[in-house]
């Protein structure tokens, strides 16, 4: 029977909650490793063990040490024997070998050399910067983390596949080569096809800014993640900030027979497609770009998704807004394929703000996982249930 | 701050805001980082929604760059908390994280001046003997222009980081003195209102006056550390006020007022509070609909000596004992109580009153005369701070008796009729009245009962004056009518049994019943725009043809005019739209043919306050008596007013 040190389970539920699913695999490696030899030297040879077997990139590393830090994993050491080397940390892989007593010491709140940190160095001007504290706490994370990783939102992504045979011919027809041969008697080429594409495109329109702006880092890690998943023939992004123009069709606004009814049902038909929106191809909305010329490059293969909190985050109900909004999706609708809206504020909120409206016209989703897996899902042609589809 | 803005954040963000109090600016990013490494585990882990939440709430201010800030009183009272709760390990937890992060992100590099107060505020929450003397000689460089930063970047944070020092003293000095005051309400709209009106002017010690939905109510501590108050609203909730009492007396053993209003105190549900009272809960009535608790609590508290003695005057710990007693004045004419006051406080207004105290040598007085009732309260709140921060005699008049002033709501006697339609015989209807004299409500079974629903205005008119006979009155009262939707058209004011209208000869305030019995939904609607109002008073009406630019999205619309009475179906179509939409006033024309006249009438009244609606119209009703083709027009004006506040007086008196 195999001994599990507590502090173990401890540990693993630190990293599970913090996006690293450890599984039982991973422990038996841990175990296998050990047995082997491995991470036995000191303390920080242990971790440097659990670094390299469950961290796959700087920003797990920094996970797995910093909940090591806080299980308070013991610290020991002894004379390094053999093969095993008590390396005191990834910084120096190649370094010379530590003895023990270096190794010994501590790392949580260890000292800093003072005062200047590497990041200040190149800071022109400042040499007399505030002297650091000399407290340097490893048991702290300082990865962000979102209600997603980039491998799910990348999972869910590459389901979006539009497959075609494009380009060169490439790729062996078997059948076909078969068929050939069989038919003529003779022998005769290869028959040869081009390789299969996804030809999914995808168009990204995300609002920045005002209530958007404590969702930026999450939203700029959702794109990342979409821009890399299932290599997507193109991905194209534009940004705005509330609405992408002012529409044309706000008059019939007044011809809405109940003033505190949020609903448009009754103009619902006569609002029109926006003629002159306009969107940022930056984040920072510095560098503008016409919506027309922007959707001259959507093709019926292209999915439009729209991530925005629609006034869900601040509770806005803004009747002309929501008519610009309108307008925008059916403007969006006219060239692409298919269009969703993911909104990173949970459905709970959507109620008495324009998200509340809009979901019952176009399929929204909150940006979630098992959100993101049913708007690919809309994109890909199952129909979403709507209360009044434009 | 008008009110205590960690109030309304999810369970746990206030933790997470004491925590995002360290940095002097904070990015989303940061946050996330504080939730990670402080929120992730158990017991209390927060969702991500909870740091979208907490920057959008009124805690922070967006100042660019993605960047936000606290109030810099609020941040330090949050900082005293967060040492308080977690202790300072976890303070050098999150300045060390703060350091840590500022080594790491670039986001703040372009930021010189953002980035080096972030380091020394890390460092100052650490050592702050290296931070004073860094600080000083570095300032000292400065105004030689020998340093990179500006001068005026050293000055603004050496008082920043005399304030964090400051801000975290009084959690290493609990047991410094202080007075805890709380107040129990019903009444949402009245919290709100105590929270801005009395806690914010009376500069009670308060910062961290917590309103919570149970009646458990975790502390909130001053910036000086020494006083607090806890506001516990129970609206809604199934629990016993008695039962909150003991609770808040053993959470907060050093208690030494609560403050109970709304319509807890009439309850006869609640029998239990006469066992606390005269130790230290003072009781107060809220169960007229005008009538404030807390103006109720003062004139209580006032009008007791022994209560004023035993209760209001400890609170002035630390100052020099206020010389002060005081007598209630019963009214005009009537000589006040306790012949040895030398402060008087009464309910009534005009010149009589200011006389009446000056023939009786009284040195101060307060005066409750002004129509809008937050100024009331404002004056009692201006009482409590006087009495709080005062060192010696109060002797001034707080404020001048106002001649232009009407009665306000609270000091007129006022009869309530709630007609509902009978569930069998749709043309019978069925009368409850009730009848608030001073803070007392009660029931009156002689005039509650069933007539025709023609009948009906007449009923409450020749009641009415009866009453105003019996109790020889010649003040207009106060009459609030609860209608519902079929019998809203009802031309009540106009009834005169005995030659001169109701609505002439008395304010009649007209009421929607089905307001009263809504949905949750549109009481929210309700208070929402309540809130929107207050804080915008400002006259917004809108007709409802006018539909420029739909304003339903516009909470300061105060009042409606319908294109038809509600018992049309347009009209019926528009009432309801309005009811739930919460807007306070809808006007409507009786006439069914249009009345220009009564037109023109509900176009001038579309811009007199709010609050004064009523008693415009009835003063315009008095005016035209005399004349019946004028009255005629007056008559088709339709009111109905209403406020979230207003509760449904029961049968039972109870107020409920």
């Amino acid at each position: 029977m195999t001994f599990t040190p507590p502090f173990l389970y401890d540990l693993i539920d630190q990293l599970r909650r913090r996006g690293l699913q450890i599984g039982v695999d991973d422990c038996l490696d841990l175990q296998r490793a050990l047995s082997a030899g491995f991470g036995l030297a000191s303390g920080a040879d242990f971790r440097r063990l659990c670094r390299t077997l469950w961290a796959k990139s700087a920003a797990e590393a920094e996970i797995v040490e910093a909940a090591l830090a806080r299980v308070e994993a013991p610290e020991w050491s002894r004379p390094a024997a053999g093969t095993v080397r008590s390396g005191s940390g990834d910084e120096t892989p190649d370094g010379e070998d530590s003895d023990g007593s270096a190794s010994a010491v501590p790392e949580k709140e260890g000292l800093d050399p003072d005062p200047v940190g590497p990041a200040l160095l190149g800071m022109p001007g400042l040499v007399h910067l505030p002297p650091r504290t000399g407290r340097h706490d490893t048991s702290l994370v300082l990865t962000p983390q979102y209600p997603l990783t980039s491998r799910e939102i990348v999972q869910v992504w590459r389901t979006l596949r539009r497959p075609l045979r494009q380009g060169p011919p490439a790729e062996l027809d078997v059948d076909a080569t078969l068929t050939r041969r069989a038919s003529r008697g003779v022998v005769t080429p290869p028959v040869l096809v081009p390789a299969r594409r996804n030809t999914a495109r995808l168009l990204l329109l995300l609002d920045r800014n005002g209530s958007m702006t404590p969702f930026h880092d999450y939203v700029d890690h959702v794109r990342d993640a979409m821009q890399r998943a299932g290599r997507l023939d193109v991905v194209t992004v534009g940004y705005f900030h509330n609405t992408v123009g002012r529409s044309g069709s706000r008059p019939v606004l007044a011809r809405l027979p109940d003033p505190f009814s949020p609903a448009l049902d009754p103009v619902l038909d006569d609002i029109g497609t926006l003629a002159d929106g306009r969107v940022y191809r930056d984040p920072q909305l510095t560098e503008p770009i016409g919506l027309a010329t922007v959707l001259a490059g959507t093709t019926r293969a292209t999915s439009a998704v729209i991530i925005s909190d629609a006034g869900a985050a601040r509770g806005g109900l803004d009747t002309p807004r929501l008519l610009d909004t309108i307008a925008l999706i059916k403007t969006v609708r006219a060239m692409a394929g298919g269009l969703v809206w993911l909104n990173p504020v949970s459905p709970s909120r959507w109620t008495r703000s324009n998200a509340g409206q809009l979901a019952r016209h176009v399929p929204m989703f909150p940006l979630s996982r098992t959100g993101m897996y049913r708007a690919v899902d809309v994109l890909r042609g199952r129909p979403a249930p709507l209360e009044r589809p434009l | 701050m008008s009110t205590d803005p960690l109030r309304r954040l999810p369970r746990g963000a206030a933790d997470l805001a004491r925590h995002a109090a360290v940095p002097v600016a904070i990015d989303a990013r940061f946050l996330n980082l504080l939730r990670v490494n402080f929120f992730l585990d158990p017991p209390a882990p927060l969702p991500y929604e909870t740091e979208a939440d907490l920057l959008l709430s009124p805690v922070f201010r967006e100042i660019g760059d993605g960047l936000y800030e606290i109030d810099p009183a609020l941040r330090g009272s949050l900082l005293g908390e967060l040492s308080a709760r977690f202790g300072r390990e976890r303070l050098g937890r999150v300045a060390a994280l703060l350091e840590q992060y500022t080594d790491r992100s670039v986001a703040w590099r372009a930021l010189p001046e953002l980035e080096n107060a972030q380091r020394l505020t890390a460092l100052n929450l650490l050592d702050p003997a290296r931070a004073d003397a860094w600080l000083q000689q570095r300032k000292a460089e400065s105004a030689r222009g020998a340093a990179v930063l500006g001068h005026s970047w050293f000055v603004a944070m050496e008082s920043r980081l005399r304030q964090q020092q400051s801000a975290l003293q009084p959690a290493d000095t609990p047991d410094s003195p202080g007075v805890t005051v709380a107040i129990l309400t019903t009444s949402t709209a009245e919290a709100v209102m105590i929270t801005r009106v009395l806690v914010e002017p009376a500069r009670l010690p308060v910062s961290g006056a917590l309103l919570c939905q149970v009646g458990v109510v975790p502390s909130g501590s001053h910036p000086d550390g020494r006083h607090r108050v806890v506001l516990a609203n129970i609206r809604g909730r199934e629990v016993s006020g008695p039962a909150v009492v003991d609770e808040l007396i053993r959470e907060f053993p050093e208690l030494r007022l609560v403050i109970v209003t709304g319509t807890l105190r009439t309850s006869r549900k609640s029998p239990g509070y006469e066992v606390v009272v005269g130790r230290r809960v003072l009781v107060a009535s809220g169960t007229a609909p005008e009538v404030t608790g807390i103006d109720e609590a003062l004139l209580t508290a006032a009008s007791s000596k022994d209560l004023f003695n035993s209760i209001i005057r400890p609170l002035t710990v630390g100052n020099e004992p206020i010389s002060l007693r005081v007598a209630t004045f019963a009214g005009p004419g009537v000589t006040p109580a306790g012949s040895d006051a030398d402060g008087l406080v009464f309910d009534t207004t005009g010149p009589r009153i200011a006389a009446a105290a000056a023939a009786r040598g009284l040195s101060w007085f307060i005066v409750k005369g002004t129509p809008v009732k937050t100024t009331a309260t404002e004056v009692v709140a201006d009482y409590l701070r006087l009495l709080l921060t005062s060192t010696g005699s109060v002797g001034r008049q707080l404020v001048a008796p106002s001649t232009e002033a009407t009665a306000e709501p609270g000091s007129t006697d006022t009869l309530f009729f709630r007609v509902s339609v009978d569930g069998t015989q749709r043309h019978l209807c069925k009368i409850e009245c009730s009848v608030r004299e001073g803070p007392a409500l009660r029931h009156v079974p002689e005039l509650s009962t069933t007539v025709s629903r023609r009948d009906v205005p007449t009923f409450i008119a020749r009641n009415t004056d009866q009453y105003a006979v019996a109790f020889g009155s010649a003040e207009p009262l106060r009459v609030e009518v609860f209608l519902p939707a079929e019998l809203l058209n009802l031309p009540i004011p106009s009834a005169a049994p005995n030659g001169v209208p109701l609505g002439a000869a008395h304010v009649v305030v007209v009421h929607s019943l089905d307001r009263m019995r809504a949905a949750g939904e549109t009481q929210h609607h309700w208070h929402a725009r309540w809130a929107a109002i207050e804080s915008s008073p400002r006259p917004r009406a809108i007709t409802w043809p006018n539909l420029e630019g739909r304003i339903h999205a516009d909470l300061t619309v105060d009042r409606v005019v319908l294109t038809a009475p509600p018992s049309t179906e347009a009209g019926a179509r528009e009432f309801q739209a309005s009811l739930r939409a919460g807007v306070p006033a809808i006007f409507w024309n009786r006439d069914p043919t249009g009345d220009p006249a009564a037109d023109e009438i509900i176009t001038q009244l579309s811009g007199e306050p709010l609050g004064t609606l009523p008693e415009r119209l009835q003063l315009l009703r008095a005016a035209n008596a005399a004349d019946p083709t004028r009255y005629a027009s007056i008559r088709n004006v339709a009111l109905v007013w209403d406020d979230p506040a207003i509760v449904l007086p029961a049968i039972d008196g109870s107020g409920r």
